[in-house]
């Protein structure tokens, strides 16, 4: 074939299906790179007194292996009330050292539907040495025999993602501690989370890091096991990384210097209070900066992905609106986007002080666009749920290793606020057609089945890959039980709530329990949700306990689901019979002198699950009026009799704001004798005629 | 082309009668689906707007229902392709201007089985083509892979149609799989009668997406649509089946494969 006539084939072919490669957008006009960490106190407000540490850290990459020479240099404060003799180490890396550490044991070698094949290289961190400045009193005799500092143990526990450093003398509260730590990190072929892949290096959980002392001396430090995630204290860093030349660089804090050294690059990075560090490298990134409400969006991306900056962009502004305003200012001075390649997709939707990695914006086929589909949950969700990671965890620092549903619930909820803001409430996640999922919807979906295998409130450890269900319930069930009991209390009040809790445990460590207690504080330990019957003051009021719904919803697995059981149309019983009259004779009424007895309907709902929780009747009548009333839902049946009415269907919550429900399509019923479309099986049924014809055509004429 | 098309609507009842073949199986396809739903436990109504969701766990309670619809388009694929090999003989020569029931009938009769015999050395070529890019998963791009399986579907379309004009129309032995490779060798060697075909072919699946993308965008309210894009899809087929009927003999060489 001729090349002319081939090359125009090619490129009909290729504009047939859809794939012209997106262009590269121009880079706007560099944001220059924040002085400070941190924005000002004018802004963010003083902050309070948590910082634990202070951290050097020096790396030297070899690009050509994937590995780090490291050295953290650690001043590390005990803010306990006990005497400190150890210092227990996380060493997440070691978790893909090997195929029977806790974490590769659980995941086999998947993570998020990437898979860890043969091939890839393993990761490790490894130890090489801890010294501890010598105290006063020994320094001379230190300097004397030539060394820095005094030798520690340090051993590896069981599992290599855990050690432990035995001081050669107690820290005591109050005190400090100097310590000196040499380490080599090799990173893996990236898959989950940190690694490399071809030139792109993702570098996270990759030094040595202290576990979290509790105010009672106690440590919490973790294995790190499957599902979990990370737990530490808030410090001050600077990173001196050492680096190839062509490396372009996005990090944690802010670059202060920046030096070109021969063969190398010499970088100096900053960040004021924060738990981790975490960089990313690679010499394709591409640079997009840009300002919002004085926080500097920097978006690295390779070319393949650079197309899509501008969705990205967008999202992390309305995800800065939405959560400033929810949850108070952001700290911090500047944010960054990394976009992991190609080949790298396992580094992606992944979060770390002041630096998140996204995933892709899925380019949806051209035939699914023709049929009316798209979606919002590639690239833009990720984005806002990633970033919404700044607070709940980055400055909300629970411990995600015991409670993670505090960091990945509350954002998933509050991510579907932030959607909600910029799109409207019936924000749509995925569209086909004329029909679409909101969040709430997916939410909603998601609390069936698995969300009911085991009680939200658990450690990682708990949720077994195998079992499965931990994004149904960490993820999912938390944000609907949030959404559940802010639509029964009110958007603004909850919102007012949550905005204490945030503002009140900025820079700390909250539980479960600071949560609870801060919402039953001030929202309230009952609240009215109003009276039964509106209409009639002697039903009394029904009220919500804010304490026992959030511990059937957090810690139990009761299924929370009502459905209208029956409706009854009947005649009110008459009056016709024997009856004794005044004089205690027998008189019969044989109905001819009375009116005929009047209708009176009788609506049974059911609570069919265990969980307690008042619910909303809207009773719809044959002449078209309706009443709403609230169900205490207290006892398993409840009926409601209206006397001379004959009702035509009912509906329970029809405003739809138990997102906790697990089915709702029992919610809604329509009295026997009363024709009225389903609403379901037509368009169902439409569908699969649909379908039908399509497939005749494909292979019939 | 116009003598096509005039031709076509001439023979408007053939072409009402497969329509209505196709109707029926489409509509007793979506009855399925209703009375799926309609005998699920529950007392619908419309739940506010959120059908989507509504239809989600409608379908994960009674996945039963999903499977109803699946066993609908796939009978509707096996009777499409089943009713057209039966009654292409007789519509290619009515196209051909033959008015006489009779003398189609005879036709039709005299000309069946080796018909039906192209058609299944078609399909099976057409299989093992399929399969050959199917199974070689990893050696293209998932784009190039669409674009093979679409032109390997198009071009065994345009042969089979050209395979059974030859043999209704002019006695080709349809029994013997020369004849289905010869086909694919006229259509090869007329471009121009290729792309003609294809393109109709092409147009035909454009009006079921469109009608099925309508369908999708109503919420499955409006079906018109759909109906009256496999009616355009049927009488394009006719069309095509017309054209191919312009390549004449095929030139087989005898005997068994």
């Amino acid at each position: 074939m001729p090349f002319a006539t081939s090359r125009r084939l090619r490129l009909a072919a290729i504009l047939a299906l859809g794939g012209c490669a997106p262009e590269v957008p121009a880079a706007p006009p560099r944001i220059a790179e924040p002085a400070v960490g941190l924005r000002g106190p004018e802004t963010i407000g003083r902050l309070p007194d948590t910082k634990v540490f202070d951290a050097t850290l020096h790396a030297r990459l070899d690009e050509a292996v994937h590995r780090i020479d490291g050295r953290l240099q650690l001043r590390w404060h005990n803010r306990s009330a006990a005497a400190v003799d150890h210092i227990p180490l996380h060493l997440y890396m070691n978790a893909f050292r090997a195929e029977d550490t806790a974490w590769m044991e659980a995941g086999r070698g998947r993570h998020r539907g990437v898979e860890r094949d043969d091939a890839r290289a393993w990761g490790y961190v490894d130890v090489r040495r801890v010294t501890r400045n010598a105290p006063a009193d020994a320094r001379a005799a230190a300097l004397e025999s030539g060394t820095s500092g005094i030798e520690l143990a340090f051993v590896e526990d069981d599992d290599p993602t855990l050690g432990r450093i035995d001081l050669d003398r107690p820290v005591a509260p109050g005190g400090s501690i100097d310590l000196d730590i040499e380490f080599v990190t090799q990173l893996p072929e990236v898959f989950a989370r940190t690694g490399w892949s071809g030139p792109f290096h993702m570098v996270g959980q990759w030094y040595p890091k202290p576990g979290v002392l509790l105010a009672d001396g106690t440590w919490k430090a973790h294995v790190f096991h499957f599902h979990s995630e990370f737990f530490s204290d808030f410090g001050d860093f600077d990173v001196h990384l050492d680096l190839p030349p062509q490396m372009i660089v996005g990090a944690t804090g802010v670059l202060l210097d920046e030096v070109l050294d021969g063969e190398r690059k010499r970088q100096h990075w900053h960040a004021d209070m924060v738990h981790d560090f975490a960089w990313a490298a690679d010499p394709r990134f591409l640079e997009y900066t840009a300002e919002h409400d004085g926080i500097r969006i920097r978006q690295l991306a390779t070319p393949e992905h650079a197309w899509s900056v501008d969705a990205h962009l967008q999202a992390q502004r309305a995800a800065l609106d939405t959560m400033q305003r929810n949850y108070g200012q952001y700290p911090w001075s500047t944010i960054t986007i990394i976009h992991p390649p190609k080949g790298a997709e396992g580094a992606g939707g992944m979060e770390y002080p002041t630096l998140f990695t996204t995933s892709a914006v899925w380019q949806v086929p051209w035939p699914a666009r023709v049929v009316g589909f798209s979606e919002r949950f590639s690239g833009v969700f990720t984005t806002v749920h990633e970033f919404g990671h700044q607070y709940f965890q980055g400055l909300l620092a629970s411990d995600e290793f015991s409670q993670p549903w505090l960091d990945e619930g509350m954002n998933t909820f509050s991510n579907v606020l932030v959607l909600e803001e910029r799109d409207g409430p019936d924000a749509w996640l995925l569209r086909a057609g004329g029909l679409e999922m909101s969040g709430r919807d997916f939410v909603r979906a998601a609390v069936r089945d698995n969300a009911l295998l085991q009680p939200v409130d658990q450690d990682a450890e708990s949720f077994d890959p195998v079992v499965g269900g931990y994004g149904d319930i960490v993820y999912r069930k938390t944000a609907a039980t949030m959404l559940t009991l802010r639509n029964l209390v009110g958007a603004e009040r909850f919102d007012d709530a949550l905005r204490t809790y945030a503002l009140r445990y900025r820079f700390t460590h909250p539980t479960g329990a600071d949560l609870e207690a801060t919402l039953v504080e001030t929202l309230g330990q009952t609240i009215s949700l109003g009276q039964a019957d509106a209409d009639d003051p002697s039903t009394g009021a029904v009220t919500l306990d804010v304490g026992e719904f959030l511990d059937q919803a957090l810690r139990t697995t009761r299924e929370l689901d009502v459905r209208v059981h029956s409706i009854v149309n009947r005649d009110a019983a008459g009056e016709r019979g024997w009856h004794r009259n005044e004089s205690g004779v027998l008189i019969e009424d044989d109905g001819s002198e009375s009116e005929p007895p009047p209708p009176e309907a009788t609506v049974v709902v059911q609570r069919s699950g265990e969980f307690v929780v008042p619910v909303e009747v809207e009773i719809t009548f044959a002449d078209d009026t309706s009443v709403t009333r609230i169900w205490s839902a207290r006892r398993r049946v409840g009926t409601l009799v209206f006397p001379g009415r004959r009702v035509a269907r009912v509906r329970l919550d029809p405003a739809g704001k138990l997102l906790l429900e697990s089915h709702r399509l029992d919610n809604h019923r329509v009295a026997p004798g009363m024709r009225v479309k389903d609403g379901l099986s037509g368009g169902l049924a439409n569908l699969a005629e649909a379908g039908a014809w399509a497939a005749f055509v494909g292979f019939g004429p | 082309m116009s003598t096509a098309v005039r031709s076509v609507i001439g023979a408007w009842r053939w072409l009402i009668g497969w329509f209505v073949v196709a109707w029926i199986v489409a509509m007793i396809a979506g009855a399925g689906v209703r009375a799926g739903v309609r005998a699920a436990p529950a007392e619908f109504v419309r739940p506010d707007d959120r059908i989507l969701a509504a239809w989600l766990e409608l379908l994960q309670l009674h996945p039963d229902i999903a499977v109803a619809a699946m066993s609908g388009w796939l009978a509707s694929a096996l009777i499409a392709a089943s009713t057209t090999a039966l009654i292409a003989p007789g519509l290619l020569v009515r196209l051909g201007g033959e008015t006489r029931l009779s003398a189609v009938a005879a036709r039709w009769a005299s000309t069946l089985w080796p018909q039906l015999a192209t058609t299944l050395w078609n399909w099976l070529l057409r299989v093992a083509l399929l399969l050959a890019v199917v199974t070689s998963v990893g050696e293209f791009s998932a784009g190039l892979t669409a674009a093979l399986l679409a032109a390997i579907l198009l071009a065994s379309t345009a042969a089979l149609d050209i395979g059974r004009a030859a043999v209704v129309l002019h006695d080709a032995p349809g029994t013997s799989m020369r004849c289905t490779v010869a086909a694919f060798v006229a259509l090869a060697r007329h471009p121009k009668r290729a792309a003609v075909l294809v393109g109709l072919q092409l147009a035909a699946w454009a009006f079921a997406v469109l009608g099925f993308a309508l369908t999708m965008r109503s919420a499955g309210e409006d079906i018109w649509p759909m109906r009256l894009a496999g009616l355009i899809a049927i009488g394009l087929g006719a069309v095509r089946l017309r054209l191919a009927s312009d390549a004449g003999p095929l030139a087989v060489a005898t005997g068994n494969p």
